[in-house]
Formats: structure tokens, C-alpha cells, sequence
């Protein structure tokens, strides 16, 4: 591709871009939300016409005319949400939309379409049984059924578009297994990620947008990650984590012995000034525990007090988030678009939605004015960056789109934090501004309880680690003298002491 | 906890639902209710040796239909019979279910009350080769029925537009209120219209479909919407409606517009179409199906046909009884 | 594709479909009060016509309403016909009794408000679809009017007091109109501009997301059901005076007109979301093109087409029109 360039009335999303993948390559798409790269992708997809600049493809010039044109010359996209049908199993999946073959009579030839997507998956080295519905399997054996289904389809070039966003760290190592095979079947790879490490494990190349322009493109071996992040930000990062607080305060809530669902005699307190990381597996119960305490998730056994609110006695563990956030118990859920915002409503009204009778004349009667007065100023605080506040949150970034939500937590001064993976899919200067913001949050007084797959984010924001490992708590660790080695080890049930012991 | 369902997109969500409701009304309507009185009767099983003569009708919220069949009902019941009814609100494709039910019950004789025969062949053949009778009680002759009883709905048609023309002098312009789908009704139009053409002098300006459920409000708003079509006196001179309903919204129209000489003529002679008539107003004429003699004689024919003397012919026609101004009081 | 792709870009080529989007259904009501009108002249606009469109879609205007509180919260209300039917019946047979008028209004509204409630918990408390919870209570409402009259219409001895709601006027303005525009307000004012009404909007764009953000998402959809259900119970009373008697099955067609009233107006306004404005317009198109067919004297069967085919014509303009902005 050579300055390529696609204008939108008022925004160049993609500016003079030029952009080459090789066969056998895999070639790492980075750059924050906005960089322009989705429409890259969109133009190497056809579904989107570039204005100016031209494409080349196996040294043919071509037009890219729609998506049709694309998929004959062989370029698959595999987006974040996969185009899978989920009660086909995994072989239909791979060849749908080709022939299935047939038997005499006309019948589908299961037999056959099935040993032809299992040699498929064997040439990919992916071992997934392909006679099960693919809603049945994880996200990351539906990825790779969707590699698979461009694979068969004989892609040359593969657009792999956040992959990994929904997958653990095992099957992220079977993807880029997968990745690796296509490399070597001569298969040019993209591979758009905010995960950095990722890239730098798995890309040949890396090439940097920002703002709709090609920053540089260069051999992943020639950078490393500060580098990395200083060419997408636009500026140096000195310190990635903002420092920690100076100590804790009065304790915010206590936790004793508390069970679940999965959860299994959970103890702890969380204090004023702190961040306390919760760390453990993927179903080890860290959202349960969040949500236990948020008055979602039944509890089976256990306490919860909240003495800072001990007035009148109530003290006690919250009934529903209404009562939650009455108390000053304030959640930012798992998944942002499904569970923390309403997509379709203006800004403003996702910010004081919680606590909207505050904001009301009488506590009944909208007072607009002072709804949008307030969200401005929550959005000053947190550097929210939107055209109107009457705007849509769907149209807002991942970051921008957190940033209503924790908005909304602010509103009702929560001085008991909740955080579910509050930095999942969003880019890496928004990330910064929230780590920030998170520490400003506990240097006012507030105490955090932080839930994070990522272990570097984890550590680096929080005072002290709890891990989790099959709903038990494996033990408290001081996260200025840990690594990441010893929180994993507690993760997959070595306790800390162990370790020590070691 | 508390279950909360995520919609991304209400309005496909709910179209698809929409689409879903027709589907199923389309094929699975809901039961409706049985009559209170045979209700009782219809759940307990037919002791040995009694008889079951079972009713089913699509229209028992309507006031004639309920009339007739009460009135057979009781007749029935006067012979020791056990004489269940359902109601199926309309739904054809569910009536054929029902007269299913009542086959698979082993009922000694099915009873159609009112609505059309040929839209129901299915239910009546599964009838027919279990050997069980089905008798029409105002509905309609078809294959599989033995016999039919009725007001010659031609007759009723004919009498009503026979008076209104003479009312009007054999002058002006008509509209007509149908409902085609039910044969009877379908008849009574048809005669009525034969029966306008005999008159040089009176045209038939429009044929209007009356909807059901609610067709006095739906009469009343085409009335109104007539009224307005037809802004001057004389536009209109009358209006014959099919059933007594449509023609009581036509009234209401009329009289709440404040427009004159318009006469309305109803067929059934219901209670409210008498009160109308009484008070002088537009309604000016119905005909009262002698309902008494047709239920009695039905049950007298079904009670021969056990006894193993099938009928002659395979229709029976009641004639009806005009009332106007004259002797809706006697 | 991805969702990131629409994130952050300032509004783009969205003037016309937007306008469409917004304005199609409006100017679809236009555009037949103009055709009326030019092949009517005098008598579709004539204030008499207007007066008749207006009365003729009160009752289905305050259904519609109603209807749009359960809609926007995301559920539907499928018993509102039967139900209108059932407390027709009941203020009829309370009349009949000699209850008194204030008092057989005020049992009938009970009544609907009960019957709502059933469908609220229904649905928010037992978990049952609002389709299949409706779908059983609609027949049984259905069930409980043909019973209670027995099947019959009701309409002697109906206290005379009672005429005036469905047929009299004040001044030039019959009140069933007035009892509709009553309904419009209040009903706007507390979607629009209350904290009950934001909430509302807030569960149908995302009931998880509302829940985990405090609000008492159960609560309100019952509330929202019983708003429902006293609409229907009011609708059914005007219905019952505007015909001076009561017949068991009278409410029916109300239910799918209504929904599609509320549709029609969901092509109106804010990403496609019921609004009572919206669902107004609906009704209006709905009202006008029943009126204007009939005043061109076009034939009864072909009305249904034709009404069909405007709906669907709206449906798609506004879904086209979305699709555009993408």
C-alpha cells in the first residue's frame, strides 16, 4: 500500500499511509484508539474505498473495490468478534460459504468435512476437536477456528484485529503457536494489539500510527516497549506506574471469611489510601468477590462491614448496588459496553444515572443543567475528551467511554472502589491518565480493591497483592518488593511462603 | 440474585417478536374459555350411557350466537343430554382442533354453532371417519354436515332492505355493511343487494367491511368518516348492516353528528337494536331469527338421528320476524 | 467491523440519513395530510373531519401511551386490548349496579392497575418473557370479560352520568380528546422530565448495565407494567361511554395497533428508542390514513393493504437511514 489516504468530512483517518506486509511476515499494527488503523484494516478488507494512494498485491496493482474483491485475492480479517455461526460446529465453520462435499445422494458428507478441517487445524498445529457447536468453545479455539476458516479459504494475507483481547495467557501462547505455522506456510500476517509484550513476542516488523500517519515502521528486534509507547504516545513515559501513596488510612472495609459461588473464606481489609490488587486466574473468583461485596453475587458464608459508614448501624454488607452505592461502595463492572454503560444514552445521563436524585429538583424533576454542570466538571477531572456531553457513549473511545464510568463512581464521592478490569481494551495514553487517576482517587482518601489480568499493571498500580487461586486466598503480598513470577506461582496454587521458603 | 436479560437492539428484539405473535396466532391461539354452565360438564367424563352432544362455535362473544346456543343447550340438556360448548374467539384453525378434541372424546354428535363449514373440511372429515354426526346449527351446508338449521339468512337480507327501501320510498343512496367471511352474513348481503335492485331508484354508493372484534367502534368511526364523505343531506339516505352491532355504530354516528334522514337497518334482533328502535331514532328496523324454534327443532333432529331416523333433506330454513317501530314493543 | 472504528470520529455523513431517519415518519404524515387534502378539498381539513380523526384516535392514542412506558423500558404489553375489553366491562356492570360514577371508575382503574401489576411481576419477578406472561394473561383477561358478561353486551341501564366522558364536548373539544391529551402530558412529562422517566430509558438501552449502576430495575418494570394496565383500564372506560355499552371483546383490535403505533414512532426519534411524541405521530399516521382512505372512498380490503404497506414503508426508510450512518 502506498500513500494511502482516506478522508471523512472533518477527520483524515488515514493520511499518506505506506504499508507493506511480506509473505511469510507477521507484522505488528500498533497505535492508540483513533491512530487510523482500523481503516487501514477496512481498506485492505474492501469495505471501504480509499480516496487516494494505491495497493499492490503479489506486485498487481489492485482497486480493493469491495469485499468480494478482497476475499478472492486472498485477504482474511479476523476481527474481535468473530464471524462464527455459534451452533455450527467447528468444521461447518471452517468451510462456510465453500461447498461442503457430497455424498451420492446429495447429503452433506460429515465424514469428509470433518478430516478436512481437522488436516486443516493439524497444518496449523491446533489441536481443537471439530464435531463440537463452536458456542461450546473457548474464545480461543474460536479464534483459531476462525484462522482456520481463512486458512482454508487460501489467505495470503491475515488481519488479525485484537485476538487476544478474551483470551488467557495459555491459549494465547496456542494462538501465536498458530500464528508461527501460518508464518511458515508463507502467510503474511497484521496483527493489531494493545498489548505490547505481545507484539514484541510474536511480530517481524512493527509499524507505528498516530493520528492517522505511519510514525515509522521498523524490525520488532530493533525496539523495546518504553520505545514503543513513547512512538504511539507521541512523548516520553518516564515511569509507566505514578508512584504509591504514602501509607494507609482507617480501614474501609473488612472482609471475613467470605464465601461463594467460588470464593472460599476470603479475609481482608482494605484501608483509605490504598490500592489492593486482586490477582488470580481466569475463574478464580476475583469478579465474584467484587461482586459479592457489591451486593450482586449471593454470599454463602462470611462478613462485609464498611466502618467508615458505621452510623446507625450500617455497617453492614450491601443488599444491591443501590444500597452499595448508598454506602460509598462504588463498581466499575468486568465488561464496560454490556455491564458498565448504557450505549445508546447521552454522557451526561451515563455519569448521574446512579445517583440521579442528587442532581434533581426535589429528587424527582430532571434539572438537566445541573446534570450537564456536574458531568462537565467530573469530565474536566478526568481529562474526558468527547464533543458534546449530550453525545452517545457508544460513540466515545474505550478509554473515554471508562472514564463516564468511573465519572459516575465519582459523582457519589465512593469512597470504597471497585475496579473489574478497568483498563481491558483501552489504549495505552488512556491507561496512564487512569492509573493516575486511580491513585488521585486514594490520595483523596478512598481505598481501591483492583482486579487486573495484567500482572505488570497489577503490581506496578497496587500497595499489596491478594491472589486468589481456585477461590481460596493464597495470601497478601507486599507489591513493592514482589514480582511477577511470585504472584503468578500464588495464581496457580504455590502459596507465597513456599516460595519464600525456596 | 437478580436476572436481567441484555438487549442490543430493542427494536429488532421486539419486531421479532411481533412477527412471533402472528406466527403463533397464526397456528396455536390461546383456548378460550369454555361457557361457565357446560364448563362444569364439558371436564367431568360423559358417564356410561349418556349422551354428549358437543358445541363448537367461533363466535360466542357474539350476543345472537350465545342466544342460539344457550337456547340449544337447554333444549338439549331438557333431553339428558351433556351438552359441553367452546369457543374458539374467531380462530378457525383452532375450531378444527377443537372438533378434534370432541372426536377423540368419542362424543355421540358435534354441534357447529355458526360459522362457515367449507373452512373447516379437515376437522369434519377427521368427524366423518370416526362416524360421528355434525350438525350445523346456523352455520352452513357442506360435506360432512347431515343437516343445517337456519334462519334463511337470504330471507332476513331481503326483508330488511325490502323496508328500508319502502321506508325511504324506493329513493336514495345506500350503504351497505358486510362482513364476507361469515357465510351467513355473506348471504343476507347478497340478498339484501339483490333485493335493492329490484328498486330503479335506490343505488348502493358503498359496501364497507366491518371489522370484528369491536365492531361498533369500528362502524362508528366509518360512519363518521361516511358522514364527512357525504356532507349533505341526501348523500346518504341509508344504511343496512349486516348484523345488529355495525348498524348500533352507524346509529351512534348519525346522532352524534346531528344529521337527519338517515335510517339504519340491523338484522338479530338483539335487546339493544329493540331499545333503539323504541326510542325513534335512525335505527328504524332489525329481524329477530326465531332462535327458539331453531334450537328446539336442532335438538329434536339430533334426538330422531340417535334414535336411527336421519333427516330428509340436509337443510332446514326458519324464517324470520320483522320488528319495527309497529310491534318492537309487543 | 470492529467497534473501535466509530469511536472518536466527529458525526459524519449522517445530515441526510438523519434527516431522513428523524423526519420520515413526520413528513410520511405530512405528505398524507397534503394528498388528503388536495383530493379532498374542504372536507379532510374541515374542522369537523379533524374533530372526527381526533376522537377516533383517542382511545387508541391512550393505549399507545401507555404502551410506550413498557416499550421503552425494553418489554411489551400484549394483554392491553383484552384487558381494556375486561374494565370496559367492569365500569359498565358497576354502573349498571348503581355503584355511582366515581366509584366504578375508580374499581375499573383498580382493576387495571391489579391485572398490570400481575403482568409487572410476571415478568420482572418470576422471570417470565414479557411476550409469553402477556401472550397468558391477554387470554385470560380475554377469558374473565367473556365470563363475567357471559358473552354478552352489556348496555341497558348504564347511568347516564357516565355519557359525557366518550361523547360529550367542552367547548368544541369532545373529551375523550381531552382525556387523551390528558394522558400525552402527564405520561410525557414523566418520561422526559423525572428522574422515574430517565431511569426508564436507562433499563431499556441496558438492564444489566442499569442494575449494576443502582437502579432498581425489578421495581420499575413492574411500575411500568402497571402504568400499562391503568392505561388500558382507561382506554376501556372512554371506550365503554363513547359506545354506551359494553362488549366483552371491544379492547382487541387496541393491542396490535397500538404496538405498531408505538413502532411507527420509534422511526422518529433518538436512535430509535419509544417516545411518547413518537408514538403520538404514530397514532396520528395511523388515525389520518384510516380517515383519508375512507374519505376517498377506497375499498375496505385494500385499506388493510395499504396501512400494511406504510408501515413497513417506515420501518424500512428508518432502518435504511441507520444503516447509512454506519
Amino acid at each position: 500500500m502506498r500513500h494511502i489516504t482516506k478522508t471523512y468530512p472533518g477527520v483524515r483517518a488515514v493520511d499518506d499511509v505506506t504499508f507493506d506486509v511480506r509473505a511469510g511476515e507477521v507484522h505488528g499494527l500498533v497505535g492508540e484508539n483513533g491512530a487510523g488503523k482500523s481503516t487501514l484494516i477496512k481498506i485492505l478488507a474492501g469495505a471501504v474505498h480509499r480516496d487516494r494512494g494505491e495497493i499492490h498485491f503479489d506486485g498487481q496493482p489492485v482497486t480493493l473495490a469491495n469485499v468480494h474483491e478482497a476475499k478472492r485475492l486472498g485477504v482474511s480479517i479476523i476481527h474481535q468478534e468473530l464471524n462464527l455461526v455459534p451452533y455450527f460446529d467447528g468444521a461447518e465453520n471452517i468451510f462456510l460459504g465453500d461447498p461442503y462435499p457430497h455424498r451420492w445422494y446429495g447429503g452433506v458428507d460429515w465424514r469428509t468435512l470433518h478430516r478436512r478441517a481437522a488436516a486443516i487445524l493439524a497444518q496449523l498445529g491446533a489441536a481443537i476437536p471439530v464435531d463440537v457447536p463452536v458456542h461450546r468453545l473457548s474464545p480461543g479455539q474460536q479464534t483459531m477456528i476462525a484462522i482456520a476458516h481463512g486458512f482454508a479459504a487460501n489467505a495470503r494475507l491475515m488481519v488479525m484485529d485484537e485476538p487476544t483481547a478474551a483470551l488467557t495467557d495459555q491459549e494465547i501462547e496456542r494462538l501465536f503457536a498458530v500464528i508461527r505455522a501460518l508464518r511458515e506456510q508463507g502467510v503474511g500476517v497484521v496483527y493489531v494489539s494493545h498489548r505490547l509484550e505481545e507484539i514484541f513476542e510474536i511480530a517481524d516488523r512493527v509499524t507505528v500510527m498516530r493520528n492517522g500517519r505511519v510514525v515509522t515502521t521498523q524490525p520488532a528486534a530493533k525496539l523495546d516497549q518504553d520505545e514503543l509507547v513513547r512512538l504511539m504516545i507521541g512523548r516520553n513515559v518516564e515511569t509507566v506506574f505514578p508512584p504509591r501513596g504514602d501509607g494507609m488510612g482507617e480501614p474501609l472495609l473488612e472482609v471475613q471469611g467470605l464465601s461463594g459461588e467460588t470464593a472460599r473464606d476470603v479475609t481482608f481489609t482494605l484501608h483509605a489510601g490504598e490500592v489492593l490488587g486482586v490477582a488470580g486466574l481466569v475463574g478464580a473468583g476475583r469478579s465474584e468477590l467484587l461482586r459479592m461485596i457489591f451486593g450482586v453475587d449471593p454470599i454463602r458464608a462470611g462478613q462485609i462491614r464498611l466502618p467508615s459508614t458505621d452510623d446507625a448501624g450500617t455497617s453492614r454488607a450491601p443488599r444491591s448496588p443501590g444500597d452499595a452505592f448508598r454506602k460509598g461502595v462504588a463498581l466499575v463492572p468486568e465488561e464496560r459496553r454490556s455491564q458498565g454503560l448504557v450505549l445508546s444514552r447521552p454522557i451526561f445521563e451515563n455519569v448521574t444515572l446512579t445517583h440521579l436524585a442528587r442532581f434533581a429538583r426535589g429528587g424527582l424533576l430532571l434539572d438537566r443543567r445541573r446534570e450537564l454542570r456536574e458531568t462537565a466538571r467530573l469530565g474536566d477531572r478526568l481529562g474526558l475528551k468527547a464533543h458534546s456531553l449530550r453525545q452517545p457513549v457508544m460513540q466515545l473511545s474505550g478509554g473515554n467511554q471508562q472514564k463516564v464510568v468511573f465519572a459516575r463512581c465519582l459523582a457519589g464521592e465512593a469512597r470504597v472502589l471497585l475496579l473489574d478490569e478497568p483498563t481491558r481494551g483501552i489504549d495505552v495514553g488512556a491507561k496512564l491518565e487512569l492509573y493516575q487517576i486511580i491513585r488521585d482517587l486514594t490520595r483523596e482518601g478512598a481505598g481501591v480493591l483492583l482486579v487486573s489480568s495484567e500482572l505488570p499493571e497489577l503490581i506496578g498500580l497496587s500497595d499489596r497483592v491478594l491472589v486468589l487461586h481456585e477461590g481460596r486466598q493464597m495470601g497478601i503480598i507486599d507489591a513493592a518488593t514482589t514480582d511477577q513470577t511470585e504472584v503468578l506461582r500464588a495464581c496457580y496454587g504455590f502459596t507465597p511462603g513456599e516460595i519464600n521458603g525456596e | 440474585m437478580q436476572r436481567i436479560t441484555v438487549r442490543p437492539n430493542i427494536a429488532l428484539h421486539m419486531l421479532i417478536g411481533l412477527l412471533a405473535l402472528l406466527a403463533l396466532a397464526a397456528c396455536t391461539a390461546p383456548v378460550a374459555p369454555a361457557e361457565a354452565p357446560a364448563g362444569d360438564q364439558a371436564e367431568a367424563a360423559p358417564a356410561e350411557g349418556e349422551i354428549t352432544v358437543s358445541v363448537v362455535t367461533p363466535y360466542m362473544a357474539n350476543a345472537t350466537t350465545k342466544y342460539v346456543i344457550d337456547r340449544f343447550q337447554e333444549d338439549g340438556q331438557a333431553k339428558g343430554w351433556n351438552v359441553p360448548v367452546t369457543d374458539t374467539n374467531a380462530d378457525f384453525n383452532e375450531l378444527v382442533s377443537r372438533i378434534e378434541d370432541a372426536v377423540t372424546q368419542q362424543v355421540d354428535a358435534i354441534v357447529l354453532g355458526m360459522g362457515d363449514p367449507a373452512q373447516m373440511t379437515k376437522g369434519l372429515e377427521t368427524a366423518k371417519e370416526a362416524g360421528i354426526p355434525v350438525f350445523g346449527l346456523d352455520a352452513g351446508v357442506a360435506p360432512g354436515v347431515v343437516l343445517n338449521i337456519t334462519s334463511d339468512n337470504g330471507q332476513l337480507g331481503q326483508v330488511t332492505a325490502q323496508y328500508l327501501a319502502e321506508q325511504l320510498g324506493g329513493e336514495g343512496n345506500v350503504v351497505m355493511f358486510t362482513h364476507d367471511p361469515h357465510p351467513g352474513v355473506r348471504a343476507r348481503a347478497e340478498a339484501a343487494a339483490a333485493e335493492f335492485a329490484n328498486y330503479p331508484g335506490i343505488t348502493i354508493i358503498e359496501k364497507k367491511h366491518i371489522e370484528v372484534p369491536g365492531p361498533v367502534d369500528f362502524a362508528r368511526s366509518l360512519t363518521q368518516d361516511l358522514l364527512t364523505a357525504y356532507p349533505n343531506d341526501g348523500d346518504i339516505a341509508g344504511i343496512w348492516a349486516g348484523w345488529d352491532e355495525p348498524a348500533l355504530g352507524a346509529v351512534q354516528a348519525i346522532e352524534a353528528a346531528g344529521r337527519d334522514g338517515i335510517l339504519v337497518v340491523g338484522i338479530d334482533g338483539t335487546d339493544f337494536a329493540k331499545e333503539e328502535i323504541a326510542k325513534g331514532g335512525p335505527f328504524v328496523a332489525t329481524v329477530q331469527q326465531d332462535f327458539d324454534a331453531m334450537a328446539a327443532q336442532l335438538a329434536d333432529i339430533i334426538a330422531a338421528y340417535l334414535a336411527g331416523e336421519p333427516p330428509a333433506e340436509e337443510q332446514i330454513t326458519i324464517p324470520g320476524i320483522l320488528i319495527t317501530a309497529e310491534n318492537v314493543n309487543q | 467491523m470492529t467497534v473501535e472504528s466509530t469511536t472518536d470520529n466527529p458525526p459524519r455523513r449522517r445530515s441526510m440519513s438523519l434527516w431522513l431517519r428523524t423526519y420520515g415518519t413526520f413528513i410520511g404524515l405530512l405528505a398524507m395530510v397534503l394528498i388528503f387534502s388536495l383530493l379532498r378539498p374542504g372536507v379532510f381539513l374541515s374542522v369537523n373531519n379533524l374533530r372526527n380523526i381526533a376522537e377516533q384516535v383517542a382511545i387508541l392514542a391512550i393505549v399507545s401511551t401507555t404502551m410506550t412506558v413498557v416499550m421503552v423500558v425494553g418489554d411489551f404489553d400484549l394483554s392491553v386490548g383484552a384487558l381494556a375489553s375486561l374494565c370496559g366491562v367492569i365500569v359498565a356492570d358497576m354502573l349498571i349496579k348503581q355503584l355511582g360514577l366515581v366509584p366504578s371508575i375508580a374499581i375499573a382503574l383498580a382493576a387495571g392497575a391489579l391485572a398490570g401489576a400481575l403482568n409487572g411481576l410476571l415478568v420482572a419477578y418470576a422471570g417470565l418473557s414479557a411476550f409469553v406472561a402477556t401472550l397468558a394473561t391477554m387470554t385470560a383477561y380475554r377469558g374473565l370479560s367473556l365470563w363475567y358478561t357471559d358473552g354478552s353486551t352489556l348496555f341497558s341501564g348504564i347511568d347516564e352520568a357516565f355519557r359525557p366522558i366518550g361523547q360529550g364536548s367542552t367547548g368544541p373539544v369532545p373529551n375523550s380528546v381531552l382525556i387523551m391529551l390528558g394522558v400525552l402530558a402527564v405520561v410525557w412529562f414523566v418520561m422526559e422530565q423525572t428522574v422515574f422517566g430517565r431511569r426508564l430509558y436507562a433499563i431499556g438501552g441496558n438492564a444489566e448495565a442499569s442494575f449494576l449502576a443502582g437502579v432498581s430495575v425489578r421495581r420499575l418494570r413492574l411500575i411500568a407494567f402497571i402504568i400499562s394496565g391503568v392505561g388500558a383500564a382507561l382506554a376501556g372506560i372512554v371506550l365503554t361511554s363513547r359506545l354506551f355499552s359494553a362488549h366483552p371483546t371491544a379492547g382487541e383490535p387496541l393491542m396490535l395497533t397500538s404496538i405498531a403505533a408505538v413502532f411507527l414512532g420509534m422511526t422518529m426519534f433518538r436512535e430509535g428508542e419509544p417516545h411518547v411524541l413518537g408514538t403520538f405521530f404514530g397514532v396520528l399516521l395511523l388515525g389520518v390514513m384510516n380517515n383519508g382512505l375512507n374519505l376517498l372512498r377506497v375499498n375496505s380490503y385494500i385499506q388493510q393493504v395499504i396501512t400494511g404497506v406504510i408501515i413497513i414503508l417506515a420501518v424500512l426508510i428508518s432502518g435504511l437511514a441507520r444503516r447509512g450512518q454506519r
